[in-house]
């Protein structure tokens, strides 16, 4: 994992540490110089040891969240790294042909053997490269005769023995050389992998087939899999006897480079490596023209413009040299090694734009023909991906618990208020015998500190536990996906020490600002032990708050100062605190804080009038509508939300002066503010379509629209409660029993609205995730078009190796007799191609990667894709046009994600390819493009006629004939993948087997659509639940919360349980009391919670359906599940209040009462 | 209402109560015979510790006892389950304390019709005879005020008014003036002794204060957990010789 938000880990680690650390000593620098205030404020911890392990576990939740999500990161980067590690070995850097050269075949490239010798001993004097190897690799079908089971895509790889120096040699698992050059030409080694599927066994028989021949090889050996056995199955020959095999003599299809240094050290030459090597192949012809290309006023203008924009410093050197190279008289070498570099000749495409076509035109074409090889910085690449997955990872996972953390803070917050209002007597004492305000707050840090440093330590490693746990259910969910990749435990330190810091930090933090709020207890109320009303402060005169704001710029100054004026009385103590301080302002974050906090105060009795809140409300809103790169739904909802509640309070200022009451007035505008907040947010956005156009979605507004809607719910319900305990009387009514107990049950938890609020809060939003996560599970984890309809109508997918196609599959199958053809209702073959587009007309000229679907006519007659747009004159039906394809190849049909920006299969982010028109367009006429297969640079004219409906999943990309692109390429193009209709869909699985075994020596492998999508969604569905059962550990703080509170409760409220015991309130009665104010808090935040879940879900839901035009995407609720979190929520909360309630029946009225 | 063998609605023979912390025992009650006719207003009176609010919670079955009987309307009270006790003080008891009398959280209204609520009557009965009652102590206006909102004198007519809510045979009240000033406090026992001559109920109070002793029908005098003196000079007393 290497950075998080943004933010790099070693710096997170330091400034995290910084805090950590400087928080702590300015502790310890208190606590020593007041012995007595620490010796009272952790004497508590060992006297109630029950209160005392009750914090901890409440403290500790945050921390096991951020633990969790941190540990699954690390184990997983640990995990790819590995792959790239101990996969690749010494393998650094692997050179593939960039263009097509003489003998090459349809997707295979050579590279002859002079040209590697020719570039081996040019290489032989860089001492950054200690080996290179040159490789003929091919995928063949293979058998294991004896034992009956095949593989039809082996690797096979040929290496020569005497270029391993700088490799290692083969080696068995169990470290024994496996010499290649003394291997007979019947001989081969196999992998690890390749043993274990086939069970071949050395000495064992393997056959392989080349051009349909069946070779029969014995198995020498069985090597460890990585370096050159890699980690699929394989097999391993000497180059020669492979060239012989393929009829190649002298040549190879790759090269692996090894760099200096061991698997992981030689990577840190990557970069390096890579360019010059890239520089080395570049094409100094092409390179003159494309430097005559672009050294032209137009594009030099743009290029100095973005140079002088760019913000990056290293880049903003590169292109300052570009720049200048470009206009020279020759072609120097910084030039071919800038416009071999890929960053820059990406800047160079961006910056062509509109206005450039046709240099951009050129420019395009002629970068790809740079050169001659192409370099690919495999390790680099992996391990950078494998710190890039960590870090999506524990994004991803803190982003989703971040209701998780906040309940966790909440409920750090309300623990300390709690036992702020347990000592509230006490203190009060303290302040009225002429104890200073901050020996107080000394008091509680103390405190606090010491719950804080044991429960991030017990949080830490119970999050550990956690995500160990979650590793496991991952690596059963890769196993059912057949996957051969596991997750290998393992936690790093910078993690463990990041965890422990930031649930340190976050603790720690929350103490200090209860322990300032308990600190600004007023004494007469803390004396009487009143319970404490909403405060009605008056706020400080404008020019104190200024003077707080000029404060809070120079704070870190200010400390400065002090400690040097103390520095000069020699008082060293008070020195070093400010000192400390003072640092721990510089690391920004407090710092920040402090100057919000103190604009904020500066501010806050004008948005308490409500016309700044209404001014900042619609900018802010205003802004999002008007400026492209603020567009978004989040930020215009919260805008619009201000903007509700300055109205609101404006009136309620406006109507003050009227003789209205306030009581009346308050309810009134807080309920309507409430109200229509939650109407607002409640709405699909749709409704707004017309006024704010779209605005975009996305996971953000799920956390914006959550936290709003239950913020607006428990508002509005908090301030008219009592009705709703009007309205539990008047239900219960019949039962006069309760009605006592429901009066008592509902009056404290309204008592304390702040407290309640806040506990309701909790539960509320992590049950409005979880319901949205469940129903979303269940909408997208479940299949909403039947197999045959998303592939077009197949149910068989067959693939073949391209270098042992099948010449015509209808008649092979006929002469079987193991199949009929009357078993299939249609067959058709296509072949996948990555290819280039570009509209011919529009003004972006650049290539856009697409997967081209060249297919023969039996495809094209039977598969049934629905068309959303037919191109005037090619209708009226789909079949009108797939036959119309037929008969004139040069036309196609295009997918319909290429009509928008969109996400493929894996939830990469596709762009947008096609602009003039658009998915919901309701016709669109023939759209000229370009196609080009990138490695041959082979360019056709087609016509789009069409736009498949999304509703077929695999009818993406371009689909079009075969013969579009036969004519034009320079060899045969073979059918690779097969589809099948079968006529009884009952038999799909052995008929799919049947073809497999008859056309082994194709290499052919086959998939039931079906299965192969239900074990995707199965899967799918797995993600989801690990991931709903994550954001589940949200809902112990909530439970923790009750727990905590009612505890508290207890204690706090003896003598009252005593009066109501001598009132004749029976045990029980009491005990039913505490439950049903637990229940009362848990159940309206469940409710809550619950519903507005719902409501956002069927939002997400119709809006997904709407974008992606999918109608049979339905809502559904799962009952089930829900009731059964819903339920287990409820049981537990209960249950957590349980014990307290039980102590509270105990109470013993004639002791309780005598209570001081 | 039958009094079975005798007339004392109070009738404690023999209480014995023994407090005892770890090591520490402290005999509390060494024997306490005490008999409460019915309508009468005792005033128990003593230095502090010699064991009145152990009395008093004792006799009212708030507290239990070591040895020793006290019947309360011919009930043998320490012998009925906690749940029946619990709603015997509900229907026949009411409580006045020096302190923590009323829950923080209700209204002045809400506090005095709650021993209604507990036994058992409609909602709609408890509010009207709560208003009653809280009109009765002079409070009509202060109905829907919490406790914090109320000076200490208005809280301790609440608590009178709740004590008497529920028509209860007897009322206990524990130095239910001592918190008061003492203009306060005579209003209060004046307040009490209307209610007392009004409704007949019985009161047993107790205090520190020799004006609220004076008032009484008779003083019982304790001292070390004995009664020395039980006001009852000769043999026949009752509450109307006692009344000058
Ligand atoms: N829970 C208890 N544990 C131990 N001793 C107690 C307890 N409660 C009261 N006492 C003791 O019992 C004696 C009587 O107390 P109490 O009835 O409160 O006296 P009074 O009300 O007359 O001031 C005192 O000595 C007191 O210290
Ligand atoms: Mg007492």
């Amino acid at each position: 994992m290497e950075e998080l938000f943004g933010v790099p880990m070693s710096v997170l680690m330091f400034v995290l540490l910084g805090i950590f650390l400087g928080a702590l000593l300015v502790v310890v620098v208190m606590a020593l110089r007041n012995t007595v205030m620490l010796k009272l404020g952790i004497r508590p911890i060992s006297r109630r040891p029950g209160m005392t392990a009750l914090i901890i576990i409440g403290v500790m939740l945050s921390t096991i969240i951020i633990s969790a999500a941190f540990g699954t990161a690390d184990t997983l980067t640990y995990s790819i790294r590995d792959v790239a590690i101990n996969g690749l070995r010494n393998i650094d850097e692997i050179i593939v042909p960039a263009r097509t050269g003489e003998g090459d075949d349809f997707r295979r490239s050579f590279i002859s053997m002079d040209r590697f010798e020719q570039l081996q001993s040019e290489l032989a004097g860089d001492s950054r490269i200690d080996g290179l190897m040159p490789q003929f690799a091919e995928a063949v079908p293979a058998v294991n005769p004896d034992e009956n089971l095949s593989e039809g895509q082996m690797n096979l790889v040929g290496i020569d023995p005497a270029y391993l120096s700088g490799f290692g040699n083969l080696r068995t698992a169990s470290g024994d050389d496996l010499p290649l050059e003394d291997m007979a030409d019947s001989e081969a080694y196999v992998n690890e992998r390749a043993a274990r599927e086939l069970e071949l066994q050395a000495g064992g028989r393997l056959r392989i087939f080349v051009d349909d021949q069946p070779i029969d090889l014995t198995v020498a050996g069985i090597a460890e899999n990585g370096s050159f056995a890699g980690i699929q199955p394989t097999i391993l020959l000497t180059l020669s006897r492979t060239q012989e095999i393929f009829g190649k003599p002298r040549s190879i299809n790759s090269i692996s480079v090894s760099n200096r240094g061991g698997a992981l050290s030689g990577n840190d030459l990557s970069e390096e490596v890579t360019r010059d090597l890239r520089a080395r192949f570049t094409d100094r012809q092409v390179a003159a023209r494309l430097k005559d290309t672009l050294n032209q006023p137009v594009f030099l203008d743009a290029l100095g413009k973005r140079r002088d924009d760019t913000t990056d410093t290293d880049l903003k050197a590169s292109l300052d040299v570009l720049f200048l190279d470009l206009q020279a008289d020759s072609l120097n070498e910084s030039l071919v090694a800038a416009l071999a570099d890929s960053d820059i000749s990406a800047v160079i495409v961006d910056v062509l734009g509109d206005d450039m076509r046709e240099i951009q035109r050129e420019a395009v074409t002629l970068l790809s023909e740079l050169s001659e090889f192409l370099v690919l910085d495999i390790k680099f690449d992996t391990l950078r991906g494998a710190d890039q997955a960590g870090t999506a990872v524990s994004t991803f996972f803190l982003t989703f618990s971040i209701f998780s953390i906040a309940s966790g803070i909440m409920l750090i917050f309300l623990i300390f208020v709690l036992l702020a209002g347990a000592r509230k007597s006490e203190m009060g004492m303290a302040r009225a015998i002429g104890a200073k305000r901050r020996h107080l707050v000394q008091m509680f840090v103390f405190e606090g500190t010491a719950y804080a440093l044991v429960s991030a330590a017990i949080g830490v490693i119970l999050g550990l536990v956690v995500s160990a746990l979650m590793v496991g259910v991952l690596n059963s969910v890769f196993a059912a996906l057949d996957d051969d990749f596991t997750l290998q435990l393992n936690f790093t330190a910078p993690t463990i020490i990041v965890s422990y810091c930031l649930g340190m930090v976050i603790t720690f933090a929350t103490v200090a600002v209860s322990a300032y709020r308990v600190s600004h207890l007023d004494i007469v109320s803390a004396v009487r032990n009143l319970p404490e009303r909403l405060v009605v402060s008056v706020p400080p005169s404008l020019s104190s708050r200024l003077t707080g704001l000029l404060k809070g710029i120079f704070r870190p100054a200010v400390f400065l100062w002090r400690s040097i004026r103390h520095v000069l009385k020699l008082d060293v103590g008070p020195a070093a605190m400010q000192l400390v301080l003072a640092i721990i302002w510089l690391t920004l974050v407090p710092w920040l804080l402090d100057v919000l906090i103190q604009l904020f105060r500066l501010i806050w009795p004008y948005l308490l009038r409500g016309w700044l809140l209404i001014l900042i409300g619609v900018g802010t809103s205003a802004a999002t509508l008007g400026i492209e790169t603020l567009r978004g739904w989040s930020w215009f909802g919260a805008g619009v939300s201000l903007t509700i509640v300055g109205i609101g309070l404006l009136a309620r200022a406006v109507f003050a002066r009227g003789n209205v009451r306030a009581d009346v007035l308050d309810r009134v505008v807080f309920t309507a503010t409430g109200v229509i907040i939650l109407v607002f947010w409640a709405l699909p956005t749709s409704v707004f379509r017309p006024i704010t156009g779209d605005l975009g979605g996305g996971v953000s507004v799920m956390f914006v629209s959550g936290v709003a809607m239950v913020g607006a719910a428990v508002w509005t319900v908090m301030y008219n409660a009592d009705l709703v305990l009007g309205a539990l009387q008047f239900a219960t009514g019949r039962f006069r029993q309760l009605r006592p107990v429901l009066v008592t049950s509902v009056a404290y938890p309204l008592s304390s609205k702040f407290r309640t609020g806040m506990t309701l809060a909790m539960f509320a939003l992590v049950i409005f995730t979880l319901t949205v996560m469940s129903i979303l599970t269940q909408t997208f984890g479940t299949q909403f078009v039947e197999t045959r309809i998303a592939t077009g109508g197949w149910d068989i997918e067959g693939t073949v190796n391209l270098t042992t196609p099948i010449d015509d599959i209808r008649s092979e199958i006929d002469g079987i007799e193991t199949i009929e053809l009357s078993q299939f209702e249609a067959i058709g073959g296509y072949i996948g191609i990555p290819v280039q587009i570009r509209e011919v007309e529009a003004e972006d000229q650049e290539w856009n990667g697409v997967q081209f679907r060249g297919a023969d006519d039996g495809y094209l007659h039977s598969s049934s894709f629905d068309l959303k747009l037919i191109a005037e004159g090619f209708g009226p039906t789909s079949a009108d046009v797939f036959a119309a394809m037929q008969s004139d190849p040069t036309l196609v049909v295009v997918g319909g994600s290429l009509l928008d920006d969109s996400q493929d299969q894996e939830g990469q982010a596709v762009a947008r390819v096609f602009h003039e028109v658009s998915y919901d367009d309701e016709s669109m006429t023939p759209i000229e493009i370009e196609l080009r297969e990138p490695r041959t640079r082979t360019t056709v004219r087609l016509k789009v006629v069409g736009v498949v409906d999304r509703i077929h999943s695999s009818g993406s990309g371009v689909i079009g004939s075969k013969a579009a692109v036969d004519q034009a390429a320079p060899f045969p193009i073979p059918i690779t993948t097969y589809q099948f209709r079968v006529a009884n869909l009952d038999e799909s699985k052995e008929i799919s087997q049947d073809i497999e075994r008859a056309f082994l020596a194709n290499g052919m492998q086959t998939v039931v659509l079906e299965e192969a999508f239900d074990e995707q969604l199965a899967a799918t569905r797995g993600f989801f639940r690990l991931f709903t059962g994550f954001m589940a550990l949200g809902l112990f703080v909530g439970i923790a919360a009750l727990g905590v509170v009612s505890t508290r409760a207890v204690v706090e409220r003896r003598q009252q349980i005593g009066m109501l015991r001598a009132l004749g309130y029976r045990r029980s009665m009491i005990q039913l009391s505490f439950l049903f104010e637990s229940s009362f808090v848990a159940i309206l935040g469940v409710v809550i919670g619950a519903l507005l879940g719902i409501v956002l879900a069927y939002n997400a839901v119709s809006d997904i359906r709407a974008d992606e035009n999918i109608d049979t995407i339905s809502f559904s609720i799962p009952w089930i599940q829900m009731i059964v979190i819903l339920g287990l929520t409820y049981f537990f909360s209960l249950l957590a209040t349980y014990i307290p309630a039980r102590q509270a029946s105990k109470v013993y009225p004639a002791q309780a009462l005598r209570y001081e | 209402m039958t009094t079975g063998q005798n007339d004392y609605i109070v009738h404690a023979t023999g209480v014995h109560k023994t407090y005892s912390t770890g090591k520490v025992t402290v005999p509390a009650l060494r024997g306490i015979d005490l008999r409460v006719r019915r309508g009468e207003m005792v005033a128990i009176m003593g230095p502090s510790g010699c064991g009145k609010t152990t009395t008093l919670n004792c006799l009212s079955g708030l507290d239990e006892i070591d040895s020793g009987s006290v019947e309360v309307e011919s009930q043998l009270i320490h012998d009925l389950p906690d749940d029946e006790r619990s709603d015997y003080r509900a229907r026949r008891m009411g409580f006045i304390f020096q302190l923590y009398n009323l829950l923080p959280v209700l209204t002045a209204v809400e506090n005095v019709e709650m021993p209604l609520l507990v036994s058992g009557a409609s909602s709609k009965e408890a509010r009207q005879r709560a208003l009653d009652l809280l009109d009765q102590v002079g409070l009509s206006d202060r109905a829907t005020h919490l406790p914090a909102e109320l000076s200490g004198g208005q809280r301790q007519r609440v608590t009178i008014a709740r004590a008497l809510v529920n028509h209860p045979a007897i009322v206990w009240a524990d130095e239910p003036t001592g918190d008061l000033d003492s203009e306060t406090a005579q209003e209060i026992m004046e307040l009490m002794i209307r209610l007392n001559k009004d409704a007949g109920e019985t009161f047993i109070i107790v205090t520190h204060s020799r004006e609220v002793g004076e008032i009484a029908n008779r003083i019982v005098r304790m001292r070390d957990g004995l009664v020395i003196d039980d006001g009852l000079s000769g043999e026949a007393s009752g509450p109307d010789s006692a009344t000058p």
